[in-house]
């Protein structure tokens, strides 16, 4: 509802704002042209807010350069009434115009905050595709359980299907956002994550780590390519056939400190490969305590889809 | 034998000429220094005057002059960055490592927080509460010079850094588990922590005592309604310091064990919880923001008041904004990491909490503005910095209250935006307010005024170059750069890093325009005197000394019955009243011991940091015996006969009646 | 007491002995800070064992028991040493502080033999995060009580040396006050480090 409700108004004063910018728009900045419902929401909600908050900064400019140029004190022409400190009609004003902003903003934000949990799956006819993120120094692993497949700094993905991305680290903790597609996550070492995102454009879209882990920090970047069915299974055609295979021991490998320039392909993953780099933190015999939750997680007692918000164990 | 711990010869960066030039100015500044004290013959005056004083001014100057060293140090350090990244673009990676780049946000960061910022508004604090309250000093003068040379010991550790091992690169915030001992096994996050630590001790210890001065030690009348607001905002901060920085204390502990003990709180094994760091951390980490924010504020509504010729507006809503503020800055912690998975319930609460402290802060700004209406404003420097202060900060808190909804976090954080936002809020909202502290109350703590002319080229340098060197910043926050990046690949953000390089550039004329004023107005101190100890039109009772005032604040301490107070005794003709007879004043004694642990204590933490075990139980027992034998000294106090009183008052009265104020 | 007792001027709004002692509370209200924070701490990560022992494993109430009574004896008899001093009978006061340190030093004692028996039994603090909360919780708690008895040392020195001054009583006060501030923070302790570890 809200989605609808800030989408039309976004859409309508995005509009408005391309057209004064004239050309030098809103497509430079990658955050403000989403390619998918998560960043459209989120670019809506900027630039509503935006708004709502040019009603208290411009009153204010006025006010203040206004008021300080016509009280100076070489105008003497001007009122002059040194004890006045305290009215009320001005005291309801000066807390009650912020209030009232104050409330709305709540709503907002109430509302898109629960639209906008990265726990939540994205409704869609097509089937999700199952993703595992890894972070290591500096590089991001990407491992596709479903087709065996693996691939580093190299995200690939059909369009208009949903994406359920689980995230951890191999070491430090890392930060995982596609600006066009909306949405950073925390990626942590010991414990999984979940992001669910969507891209109905086709292309390269850049991708990275916001969070400074190191020497490598700057390069680690990644390509996500947002392809078309036809191309997404020749691109894993492509894996296959020119990748070697992954285990935990060739991934504690890869994961040592490095920079990569081109994407590595792995054309067979370990089962349950993810779980092992999570459970590498923990001792036998404590994974079972999935029961409680570091943190302020979700509630781990809930077994709908998007529960266990950073579990510190992935089990499985 | 590793009689020095962990440290080497090589511990020395001779390969890095940066550092090399850095450590050479700073060694050769110190002894530059040294020799001319010892060439004037000064070490006698500086020991009994000034290192082991207990006088809150003098206190309050030194820290200033710390805060002003570290002002530039951590400036230094912001231009490096910027000219790092006004050309590490498309496939060139700068003239920095990617190591020392990290050293220096990890420096930056530190430093202007926690030896710029806090020292700045403690030392305004010193110099201007015990006189707005009418006090002869703080309640704990001891205590205040043992907050000083702690302060003063753990910059020294920062300063060490530089040329002896290097200082963290984990970011001003050292998330752990980066900053723990397997990703970083060097020596630099020790420094940070032993720094933090040692100077967060001495912040403790002086939220204490102003806490307790204001509570206790107000004159006659002072209701808690009449005090000034600076005194309001001093007593809310301090408040934030005794209630915050011990969280502070204890997240630095407890990284401590796990580096030195191999411990098991944030690491990713063991069964440790790495969001327990960034819990405890932001949970000093906010109010802290506040305690930073909260002084500045203060120093607004003085200037606001004084420099208008009228009453500050909404008094009674100013102090409960103040409140409100201190209160709520403890509920939002969250707010600094929406994107580490909580649910959207947590997130929405927290998000809201953050919005409602707009609203206090909104109202605040509607009556600095109020204040101004109807009044005979004065375009003085610390005005100035007030009005540039109220158009800036604006904009900073819209782009906070975007911040604080999740949906616009997820995709900001961690990026330039947030960067942009921070100093859109931390310069204006803190360093203008100190800067128009420090203009306000110079006359009062030298004796003369600052340069008029060279403050405000220096005030137009400092806001210009704020708006080129940050605005920018907002648009590649929206483009999607992330902070902390050395180097870049994408061409498109090179043009906004080179004009945010230029707008340091103006900010760096307004830092040397701010030299030159000082030197300047030593010049001309004698045109820039301040005679009467009033140059503003005052209106609290700082004003009501001399400039600077006699050791001992008031002779007779006055009764209070205005807000206004020194106002209020104008108006009645009560102001400059001499009383039939002096008294004798007992004042504090000096004392070495403040320094002696200050020392101690900075070679405690090297030791620690190098692992030096022996010195650091010498001088950990050095400590300790210090304290225990400045405890048992029951004669800590001197006596001011009446007669010295008389003399010096009278002294005072007779420039009074020069200038025709009597 | 009086004003010349600190030396203060008379211009003081208040007494500073009542001002040193407030100042003194509000320092131990940093300290709660400091002990809810490690409370925390220990109740985040109470149950993180890390494949090593848990609670009711290696705690031996026997001693604990042994360490709360040394403690709370130790503040009754802080108590005993008080009324001695506000009787003014410098003797009573040495005696009962010597008492007093007595009972800390037992504490103190069997908190490390504790300590040792764990470390001895590969039950370390860098076991898990549950023993490093364990040792840390615990070991603050008992650094305090260690710089407790350096002070109880001290003013035993001071009343016989000094006698009993206005200054020296205002000194033993402030200590009374941190002495029974760690006696309820062990209560703490007690109850959610040892007797909830053991019912678990």
């Amino acid at each position: 509802m809200l989605r609808n409700n800030l989408g039309r108004f976004g859409g309508l004063i995005s509009l408005a704002l391309v057209l004064m910018l004239s050309g030098c728009g809103l497509d430079s900045l990658s955050t403000m042209s989403p390619v998918g419902p998560v960043g459209d929401v989120e670019r809506d909600l900027t630039i509503f807010t935006l708004l709502a908050m040019l009603f208290v900064l411009i009153p204010i400019l006025v006010l203040t350069l206004g008021i300080a140029w016509r009280y100076r004190a070489s105008n003497t022409n001007s009122t002059y009434t040194p004890k006045w400190g305290h009215s009320w009609i001005v005291e309801m004003f000066v807390w009650g115009g912020p209030i009232v902003i104050l409330v709305i903003l709540s709503v907002v934000a109430w509302i898109s905050t629960h639209d906008l949990d990265p726990y939540k799956a994205i409704k869609s006819d097509a089937k999700p595709v199952h993703i595992q993120a890894v972070a290591t120094q500096w590089k991001w692993i990407f491992i596709y359980p479903e087709q065996g497949v693996a691939s580093v700094n190299e995200f690939a993905f059909p369009v208009n299907v949903p994406l359920d991305i689980s995230l951890t680290s191999d070491n430090v903790m890392n930060s995982f956002m596609i600006q066009r597609m909306g949405t950073q996550i925390f990626a942590m070492s010991g414990m999984q994550t979940k992001l669910h995102l969507l891209s109905r454009e086709t292309g390269d879209l850049e991708g990275g780590n916001y969070q400074y882990t190191g020497h490598g920090f700057s390069k680690m970047r990644f390509t996500a390519k947002a392809m078309t069915e036809d191309n997404y299974k020749q691109w894993l055609q492509k894996v296959r056939s020119q990748g070697t295979p992954l285990d935990f021991s060739k991934f504690k490998q890869l994961a040592k400190p490095s920079e990569i320039k081109k994407p590595i392909y792995y054309s067979q993953v370990t089962s349950g490969l993810f779980g092992d780099i999570i459970d590498q933190f923990h001792n036998s015999g404590v994974a079972a305590s999935t029961h409680e939750m570091p943190g302020m997680g979700h509630d781990m007692k809930s077994d709908s889809s998007d529960s266990g918000h950073a579990t510190e164990t992935a089990a499985h | 034998m590793d009689i020095l711990g962990k440290l080497t010869l090589q511990s020395i960066p001779y390969d890095n000429p940066i550092l090399m030039f850095a450590g050479a100015i700073m060694i050769g500044t110190a002894i530059a220094v040294l020799a001319g004290v010892t060439y004037f013959g000064k070490w006698k005056y500086l020991y009994t005057e000034w290192l082991t004083t207990v006088d809150h001014k003098k206190i309050g100057v030194m820290y200033l002059i710390i805060a002003f060293i570290f002002l530039l140090r951590g400036f230094i350090d912001a231009l490096m960055m910027r000219a790092q990244q006004a050309f590490a673009s498309g496939g060139s990676e700068g003239y920095l490592p990617p190591h020392h780049f990290a050293e220096l946000f990890t420096g930056h960061g530190t430093m202007m927080i926690f030896f710029m910022g806090m020292p700045f508004l403690i030392g305004l604090m010193n110099i201007a509460v015990p006189t707005q309250i009418g006090a002869r000093d703080v309640a704990f003068p001891y205590l205040n010079a043992v907050s000083l040379w702690l302060t003063a010991s753990a910059g020294m550790l920062v300063m060490a850094s530089l040329i002896i091992g290097s200082f963290s690169d984990a970011g001003w915030t050292g998330y752990a588990p980066y900053s723990g001992i397997s990703a970083n096994p060097g020596v630099g996050v020790d420094y940070w922590i032993w720094a933090l630590q040692i100077s967060g001790i001495g912040t403790t210890i002086t939220g204490i005592n102003f806490f307790v001065t204001i509570m206790r030690e107000r004159a006659p009348g002072m209701k808690f309604m009449r005090m000034p607001l600076f005194t309001w905002t001093t007593l809310c901060t301090n408040i934030l310091m005794v209630l915050a920085f011990p969280a502070l204390t204890v997240v630095l502990a407890l990284l401590t064990f796990d580096r030195y003990l191999g411990m098991h709180f944030f690491t990713s094994d063991g069964g440790g919880n790495q969001m327990m760091f960034i819990n405890m951390f932001w949970v000093w980490g906010h109010p802290e923001v506040y305690i930073l924010i909260l002084p500045a504020f203060g120093v607004f509504s003085e200037v606001a008041a004084t420099f208008s010729n009228k009453r500050l507006f909404g008094y009674v809503s100013m102090v409960g904004a103040t409140m409100v503020i201190a209160l709520l800055s403890f509920t939002v912690w969250v707010h600094h990491f929406f994107t580490m998975a909580q649910d959207p319930l947590r997130n929405s609460i927290f998000a809201i909490a953050t919005m409602v402290i707009g609203v206090p802060t909104g109202v605040k700004i509607y009556d600095w503005i109020f204040t101004m209406y109807r009044g005979r404003v004065r375009f003085n420097l610390p005005m100035l910095w007030l009005i540039g202060f109220i158009i800036t900060f604006t904009i900073g808190g819209m782009t906070g209250v975007m911040l604080a909804i999740p949906g616009i976090d997820f995709k900001m954080h961690n990026s330039e935006f947030l960067v942009a936002h921070f100093h859109n809020v931390l310069i204006p909202g803190m360093l203008f307010g100190l800067f128009a502290g420090y203009h306000y109350w110079f006359p009062k703590a030298f004796g003369f005024r600052l340069d008029e002319k060279w403050g405000r080229r220096s005030f137009w340098g400092w806001l210009i170059g704020f708006y080129v060197a940050f605005m920018p910043l907002y648009v590649l926050g929206l483009m999607g750069m992330p902070r902390r990046m050395v180097s870049y690949a994408d061409p498109a953000w090179q043009p906004f890093l080179i004009v945010a390089a230029f707008g340091a550039l103006i900010v760096l004329f307004g830092v040397v325009s701010m030299a030159i004023q000082l030197i300047v107005s030593v010049r001309n101190r004698e045109q820039l005197r301040d005679i009467t100890g009033d140059p503003w039109n005052g209106r609290t009772l700082d004003w009501a000394t001399s400039s600077p005032p006699a050791h001992y604040n008031f002779a007779v301490i006055p009764t209070v019955e205005d807000i206004d107070a020194f106002t209020d005794m104008k108006e009645r003709g009560v102001a400059y009243r001499r009383p039939d007879k002096y008294e004798d004043i007992e004042m504090p004694r000096s004392t070495p011991a403040a320094l002696v642990i200050g020392a101690l204590s900075f070679f405690l933490g090297f030791a620690l940091i190098w692992h030096i075990w022996w010195l650091a139980a010498v001088t950990g027992v050095g400590i300790i015996v210090t304290v225990i034998v400045r405890g048992c000294n029951d004669n800590t106090w001197y006596t001011i006969p009446a007669e010295e009183v008389e003399r010096t008052e009278n002294e005072w009265f007779r420039q009074l009646e020069k200038a025709g104020v009597v | 007491m009086s004003h010349a007792a600190e030396g203060a001027s008379v211009h003081t709004a208040s007494s500073p002995n009542t001002m040193v002692n407030f100042g003194f509370w509000v320092y131990l209200m940093s300290d709660v800070i400091i002990f809810s924070m490690l409370f925390t701490m220990f109740v985040t990560v109470q149950s993180h064992y890390n494949g090593g022992p848990q609670g009711h494993q290696i705690f031996e109430l026997r001693d604990v028991f042994l360490e709360t009574m040394a403690l709370l004896f130790s503040s009754i008899t802080f108590g005993l040493a008080m009324l001695n001093l506000h009787a003014e009978k410098k003797n009573g006061v040495l005696l009962w502080l010597a008492i007093t340190f007595l009972f800390g030093a037992t504490f103190v004692g069997l908190e490390v033999r504790e300590f040792l028996n764990l470390v001895h039994h590969g039950a370390g603090p860098d076991t898990s995060a549950f023993l490093s909360a364990f040792f840390t919780l615990v070991g603050t708690h008992g650094t305090h009580v260690t710089f407790g008895l350096i002070w109880i040392a001290v003013m035993f020195g001071q009343v016989a040396v000094k006698g009993i001054s206005p200054k020296v009583g205002s000194r033993l006060f402030r200590l009374s006050l941190f002495w029974h501030f760690l006696d309820i923070v062990w209560i703490v302790v007690f109850s959610t480090v040892y007797l909830a570890g053991v019912v678990q």
